[in-house]
Parts: C-alpha cells; sequence; structure tokens
C-alpha cells in the first residue's frame, strides 16, 4: 500500500468510526425498521354539506277574512305575567280584528292586583279568550270564571312554550288538558333545527282545515281529556316522554271550546309564514272569532254582533234614543235610530208599557206580562206606577233588548243605568231587570 | 536520538495508531450521540388540566404544541386532556395545530375526566386517543345565542345599511348556519374516526356524552387507558426504544419567563404604579403580550411574585378566573350575543 494513500486511510479512521458509532448508536433508541408515517390529510365533504330546510321560504298565503263579519270581542290575559309580548302576536291578532272582532287585553302583564282579577269581568263581554304562557297561577273565581265562559259557549285558546317558564297548568287541568314538561325534537324530520318539528298528522275539525304540514318551532306534548289536533308523527320524539301515542302539540279540551297549542313561536312573525303554519294561524282566529256564546242581559252591550237599529215607542222618546245612541257609540256598538223593525237586525226598542203590544212576542218569550201590573218570573208582582222593565231577548245571531216604563222618566232613568253599568242591581233573572223609582 | 527514532516509528506505525484512533473515535462517537447529535429521542408530554377553550387558552395550548412540533428531540407527543370545550373559533384552531404536529410526529390524547365538544374536536387531530373508564366523551354539537324571536328596530338616531347590519343575520339564517356547524362537526369527527365509528350521524349529532367504555366499544376513543399508556403508544408510533420524557409545558413556561425576566430587567423601576391595577382591570380577551409588558411594570418584588404567580395561572388555565366556576361568563343569560361554542355547558337552569 503506498504510504500516501494509508496516511489518508489512517485519517479517515476517525470519522468513520464516529459515523459508525452514531449508526449503531440509534439502534439503542430506534426500532429498526419503524417509524412514524404520518396519515393522509383528512378530505372533509364540507362543500357537500346543505342546511336542513322543509320550508325555502314563505308560503305566499293570503288570509281570507269572512266577508260579513260579526262583531265581538277576543280577550287576552295579561293579568298573569304572561310570557309574551304584544309584538310577537301581531299575525294572530290582526287576524282576529280583520274577522270584525275587537282585541282586548285584560291586565298590565303584572301580577293581579290586590283589587282583584279583571279576568271575570273580561269575560262577561268576550267571545274569545287567549291564554298564553301565564306565569302566575289561577285562583279559584277566575277557574269557575273561564269554565262558566266555556260553558257558555265561549272560545279559549291555551298557548304554553316549553322555553318559557309558565303555570298554564293551573288553568289548563281543569279544562281537561296537561301541559306536559317535555319538549318535542326530530332529527330527521325538521326544519333547520332539530327541535323545529314538522307536523304532518292532522285529524279532522275546523282548526286542521287547510293543514299539510305545519312547522312547529319550540312544541312540546299536551295530555288531553279531548281530542289530539295534530299528531307528532314517528320521526318525532320527546325529551321526556318515552311514549307519544298520547300526547299531541295541538289538541282540544273537554269542551270542544278550548283549544291548547304548545308553540308561541309559531305564531310569530315570520315563522307563521312557512308551509301552512299561516293556516294554523287563520283557523285559530276563526275559532276563536267562530263561536256562539250564550250571553245574558248582564253582558250589556256585548250580545249585540252587528249594529243595532233603536225602535221608539213614541217620537217623544227621541232624546233618550239619542242619549243611547250616543252611549253605545262611546261603547264601540254603532247604532241608529230606525221607524221599523227589521227581524234580521239587532234592535234596541225603548217604549212605554202602552207600547207593549209592539213587542209582546219578545216578552212573552221572557214570561213577561204587562197589565194593570207588571208580572215577570221569579218576581212578585209590581205596580206599573214608577216602574220600568228591560229584557233580553236572543235568538241565533239577533238580540233584542226591550225596554219599557211607565213614563219618560223612568225610562230615562233606566237608560242611564244602562249606560252607567248600574242595571245588573236590577236583574231577577238571566234576561229579565224591573226597576222602580 | 538513537533511543527516540524507535518511539517516532511505533507512533506512526499503522499498528498504533489504528487501534488508538478506533478507541478515540468510538468515544468520541459515543460522546457525540448521547451529547451533541441527535440526542437521546423525547417523548414531550403536554398538560391541559382542567380549561375552558377560548383565546387565552388557546394561544398557550397553541405554544405547547408548536414547541412539540418543532423540537426534533421530540419524537412523539402525548395530551393530557380535560376539557368543556369552548369558543368554536379556539376550538377548531386547536384541531387544526395538533393536526399539524400528528403530520410530523405521532400525537397520543390521554383524555381526563371530560373531554366535550370543542375538546373531542382537538382529540380528532391526534394519531391515537386513550379515555379511561370515567371520563366523560362526546357531545357533539354547537351551542350559540340567537338573535330574538322579533328584533327590535332601532331609534331614528341610529343609521345602519343593511338589514342584518345590526344582528349579521336575521334569526332563522343564524339557525341554519349552527345546523352546518353541526354537520361539519359531525363530518369532522366521522372523516378521522373513519371505519372505527359505530356511531350514524344522527347519533352523533345528539350530543351526548359517553363513559369512556361506551366511547371506546362506539369507537369515539381507541383504547382506555391512562398517562403512562399513552407515553407507551406514542414511543411504540414513533418507532423509538428508548427514550426520555419532556414536559413541555415546563419548557414553553420557562420559555416565557425567561422574557418576563428580560422585560423585568429592561424596565425594573418604570412606572411601578401601574402594574397591579393593570392587571386587576385588565380585559379577559386582552393579548397576552400586553399582560407580559404588564406585569414588567412591577414596583416592589411582592408585586413582582403576584404578577409572575397571576401569569403562570394564566399559562396553566388560559384565564385568571377559575374556569370550573365560571366556564362560559353570562351564558345563557346573554344569548345574544353572537358567539358560537362547541362546548358542554352542563346547562340545568331555569327557563327565562
Amino acid at each position: 500500500m503506498p504510504a500516501k494513500l494509508r496516511n489518508v486511510l489512517t485519517y479517515l479512521v476517525f470519522p468513520l468510526i464516529l459515523a459508525v458509532a452514531v449508526f449503531v448508536g440509534a439502534f439503542f433508541y430506534f426500532k429498526p425498521g419503524a417509524g412514524y408515517t404520518a396519515p393522509p390529510p383528512p378530505n372533509f365533504p364540507f362543500e357537500a354539506l346543505t342546511v336542513t330546510r322543509a320550508a325555502d321560504g314563505p308560503s305566499g298565503f293570503v288570509d281570507q277574512p269572512p266577508a260579513n263579519p260579526r262583531r265581538g270581542i277576543v280577550a287576552v290575559d295579561a293579568a298573569h305575567r304572561n310570557g309574551f309580548r304584544e309584538v310577537e302576536l301581531t299575525a294572530l291578532l290582526s287576524r282576529i280584528t280583520n274577522r270584525g272582532h275587537a282585541v282586548e287585553f285584560l291586565g298590565d302583564f303584572r301580577p293581579a292586583s290586590a283589587a282583584g282579577s279583571p279576568l271575570g269581568e273580561g269575560l262577561s263581554r268576550a267571545d274569545g279568550l287567549i291564554i298564553i304562557g301565564p306565569r302566575d297561577t289561577y285562583s279559584a273565581s277566575e277557574i269557575a270564571a273561564v269554565q262558566e265562559f266555556v260553558e257558555q259557549g265561549g272560545r279559549v285558546l291555551l298557548v304554553a312554550d316549553p322555553t318559557r317558564s309558565h303555570q298554564v297548568n293551573s288553568i289548563a287541568a281543569p279544562l281537561g288538558l296537561e301541559f306536559q314538561p317535555d319538549y318535542l325534537y326530530s332529527q330527521d324530520d325538521y326544519d333547520i333545527n332539530f327541535q323545529h318539528i314538522v307536523v304532518r298528522e292532522f285529524q279532522p275539525d275546523p282548526l286542521t282545515v287547510g293543514l299539510n304540514a305545519v312547522i312547529l318551532y319550540t312544541a312540546g306534548s299536551i295530555k288531553t281529556a279531548g281530542s289530539p289536533l295534530a299528531s307528532p308523527g314517528a320521526a318525532t320524539q320527546s325529551s321526556l316522554l318515552a311514549d307519544l301515542s298520547d300526547v299531541a302539540p295541538i289538541a282540544t279540551g273537554e269542551n270542544r271550546n278550548v283549544v291548547a297549542l304548545s308553540d308561541l313561536t309559531v305564531l310569530v312573525p315570520p315563522h307563521n309564514s312557512f308551509v301552512d303554519n299561516d293556516q294554523l294561524v287563520s283557523n285559530l282566529a276563526d275559532f276563536l272569532t267562530g263561536g256562539q256564546r250564550q250571553f245574558t242581559l248582564a253582558d250589556f252591550p256585548y250580545f249585540f254582533k252587528q249594529d243595532v237599529e233603536i225602535l221608539l215607542g213614541e217620537p217623544s222618546l227621541i232624546d233618550t234614543g239619542t242619549a243611547l245612541k250616543s252611549a253605545l257609540a262611546d261603547m264601540q256598538v254603532p247604532s241608529r235610530l230606525a221607524q221599523r223593525e227589521d227581524p234580521a237586525v239587532d234592535t234596541i226598542f225603548l217604549g212605554f208599557y202602552d207600547n207593549a203590544g209592539r213587542v209582546s212576542s219578545y216578552l212573552q218569550a221572557n214570561g213577561i206580562v204587562v197589565n194593570d201590573a207588571l208580572s215577570v218570573p221569579s218576581a212578585p208582582e209590581i205596580s206599573t206606577d214608577d216602574s220600568g222593565v228591560i229584557t233580553l231577548h236572543r235568538s241565533g245571531d239577533r238580540s233584542v233588548l226591550v225596554a219599557l216604563a211607565q213614563t219618560e222618566e223612568t225610562l230615562s232613568t233606566i237608560v242611564e243605568y244602562l249606560i252607567q253599568d248600574k242595571f245588573r242591581d236590577g236583574l231577577v233573572n238571566e234576561n229579565v231587570g224591573v226597576y222602580k223609582e | 536520538m538513537r533511543i527516540l527514532a524507535p518511539i517516532g516509528r511505533l507512533l506512526t506505525s499503522p499498528w498504533l495508531t489504528l487501534p488508538v484512533l478506533t478507541v478515540i473515535g468510538i468515544a468520541a462517537g459515543v460522546l457525540v450521540f448521547f451529547n451533541v447529535y441527535p440526542g437521546k429521542p423525547q417523548i414531550g408530554v403536554i398538560s391541559i388540566p382542567f380549561t375552558v377553550i377560548n383565546s387565552q387558552s388557546t394561544y398557550f395550548i397553541t405554544a405547547y404544541l408548536d414547541y412539540a412540533r418543532t423540537n426534533d428531540r421530540i419524537k412523539g407527543v402525548v395530551i393530557t386532556l380535560s376539557t368543556p370545550g369552548g369558543g368554536a373559533a379556539s376550538s377548531e384552531q386547536l384541531y387544526i395545530e395538533t393536526s399539524r404536529v400528528r403530520a410530523e410526529k405521532p400525537v397520543v390524547m390521554v383524555m381526563g375526566s371530560l373531554v366535550a365538544s370543542g375538546g373531542y374536536m382537538m382529540a380528532m387531530g391526534t394519531s391515537h386517543t386513550y379515555a379511561q373508564t370515567s371520563s366523560l366523551v362526546g357531545n357533539v354539537g354547537v351551542v350559540a345565542g340567537a338573535p330574538p324571536l322579533v328584533p327590535t328596530t332601532p331609534p331614528e338616531y341610529i343609521i345602519y345599511t343593511g338589514p342584518d347590519k345590526l344582528f349579521g343575520s336575521n334569526r332563522r339564517d343564524w339557525i341554519g348556519l349552527l345546523d352546518l356547524l353541526k354537520q361539519s362537526f359531525a363530518q369532522m369527527v366521522i372523516t378521522e374516526r373513519g371505519d372505527r365509528l359505530r356511531l350514524t350521524e344522527a347519533e352523533l349529532v345528539q350530543g351526548q356524552l359517553y363513559s369512556g367504555i361506551q366511547a371506546v366499544r362506539l369507537g369515539l376513543a381507541d383504547e382506555i387507558g391512562g398517562p403512562t399508556d399513552g407515553i407507551a403508544k406514542a414511543a411504540e408510533m414513533a418507532g423509538i426504544t428508548d427514550y426520555e420524557l419532556v414536559d413541555v409545558n415546563t419548557e414553553v413556561d420557562r420559555l416565557f419567563v425567561q422574557k418576563i425576566r428580560r422585560i423585568f430587567a429592561e424596565s425594573d423601576g418604570e412606572q411601578p404604579d401601574l402594574i397591579l391595577p393593570a392587571l386587576l382591570g385588565m380585559s379577559p380577551t386582552a393579548n397576552p403580550d400586553d399582560l407580559l409588558n404588564a406585569a414588567a411594570l412591577g414596583q416592589t418584588e411582592e408585586q413582582r411574585q403576584f404578577n409572575l404567580a397571576r401569569l403562570r395561572e394564566l399559562m396553566i388555565n388560559g384565564a385568571l378566573t377559575d374556569p370550573e366556576q365560571d366556564p362560559l361568563p353570562g351564558f345563557p343569560l346573554e344569548t345574544h350575543r353572537p358567539q358560537i361554542y362547541y362546548m358542554y355547558t352542563g346547562y340545568a337552569g331555569q327557563t327565562p
């Protein structure tokens, strides 16, 4: 070996040995043949994702109120710290007014005052009642008033929403309904969010006419002694209940004048505008304004459902007649003086006992006899001197109020009693009042 | 000289120089290998105790992950995690950062008592997951505030230029946006878990929390195990047989403390009265760099120690408030805020 080459090899030994030592040393730490292989970057199908929608946009529904709406009042309970804002009911309330009914809020959304609940007095003039998410319970007298209202044909809509605390069962239970503390959802058939369930099964009823699909946004379950109006469907589940066969998100009470809805949001714009929600809102408005409530004389003047004609027994009663006309106008009841009776129109007859023959059929219907004395059911005969009588006769939708007295002064006093809401002291039964100066 | 000549020949003889140089070479090689290059491989351990994922905690966790990724001696990473999740963007950032580490070295997650929602999303960026039998795992989904049912129209002295300018979206589109986020979260899990997952998408987005045993059975986690198992798995995946552990938190913490010390040294005595108000009054969303600068303004040694303790708390917990007591400030009362969370809220309050 040449010396030069030998010297080169000699000096290569150090780095060579160094490299070999490092290589061999690695075997102390690294497993031969093993090593980390990074996984390929994941490929997420994000672009294929779409929002799950049951409705692409508003349905374009156009409400069609009846051509000849009946006058009436739908009361809205606001005396139990009810959990809603007036603006949320815009759609429903506007359809109620389109059907000729006024909307009257009972209370101011605060707890009922010590003076008492406005519910009982408010119901005396109402045809329908809306109760939404009350946070206070109802007293025994309030429950009795609502039950009587329903028995008389008044319509009641109960709404409670699982997302807002409520004590609705304190009034729902006496009406045969029980809102469950759950919420309904679906992972398969929903609109945007799993709680926005799509209801597609409805039982035949005026309230479900025209409904094929309704989206309920925060619905819960209702147990009823009456009839379910909508079924949750197989794809719907409850947050609490395993069996949904005996519950429904919309149901009637034991009395079909009561309807319960377990979702407020469906009424709130724009949520009312999707699929058939608007049809449901209109159906609810029809329901609330379509009752045949049996009014009594005590409910004056709210039994008048149309413009009133005032007939005078004598021309001399013109002042009394115009005073009553003016007062009715203040009570939102339009009226006019008329010469002849129109049997299709609500009527008030003001006259003397001598004019009793013109309204004899109405008097007889209520058992009133006017001769030398005034005879009415459930009361002793009284002299016709300085006395007067009021009676209400209802036939179908028509109401006829008759007020008779011996003198113009007495008649004027009776009319004042009516105007000033003092007439109830003289009521001897539901349809007759007797007054004596 | 005659005596020295044979010694010289002996020294230059290959019979002597070769063995000597060989011994020196081996010694130097061992010395270099064990001390200079590449060093004993390491498994980096990142400890994330119960932490709400927000911008602050994400800042530090990202620093931990970045350290583990860029340190060549660290051949595998173990993350011990306990979190209810948190902000959506922060959670996704942690997933992305974890995935970046996974692209270079194995990442094993050891789930603690709770790895929910955004925390589980972070777990999707790892190579392997261990759950403990009592771990609570899953909760895939989104929670967020929303515009009110009926938004109020602002007064006439506020002008805005589009119908969605004020709320950012109408309620319906906003809820639709959340539905998309829910789906994308689910797809992330489905894609990352692949054949291991034994839940349908509908079951997944139910948002359920599962025990560790259930999670493994359903393919949400890989195995039952603890930190030791995680370290062994990381080493196995990295293909290393002998290694040392490195506490990544401490290493990053050390870097922060060094930075603080440098700042103290540079600004000692300057505006000392500002330090406490600056720290106590700082916003939860303050930039950590600002906090460090504020810490430099300590007046006394006690203040500095206090500030350092606060900063260390920030480094460890990601927040100066106790996250377990106040995991989601304001939720669900202030639900009108346009904030999106991948988070298990444990909400069991009364409806408003």
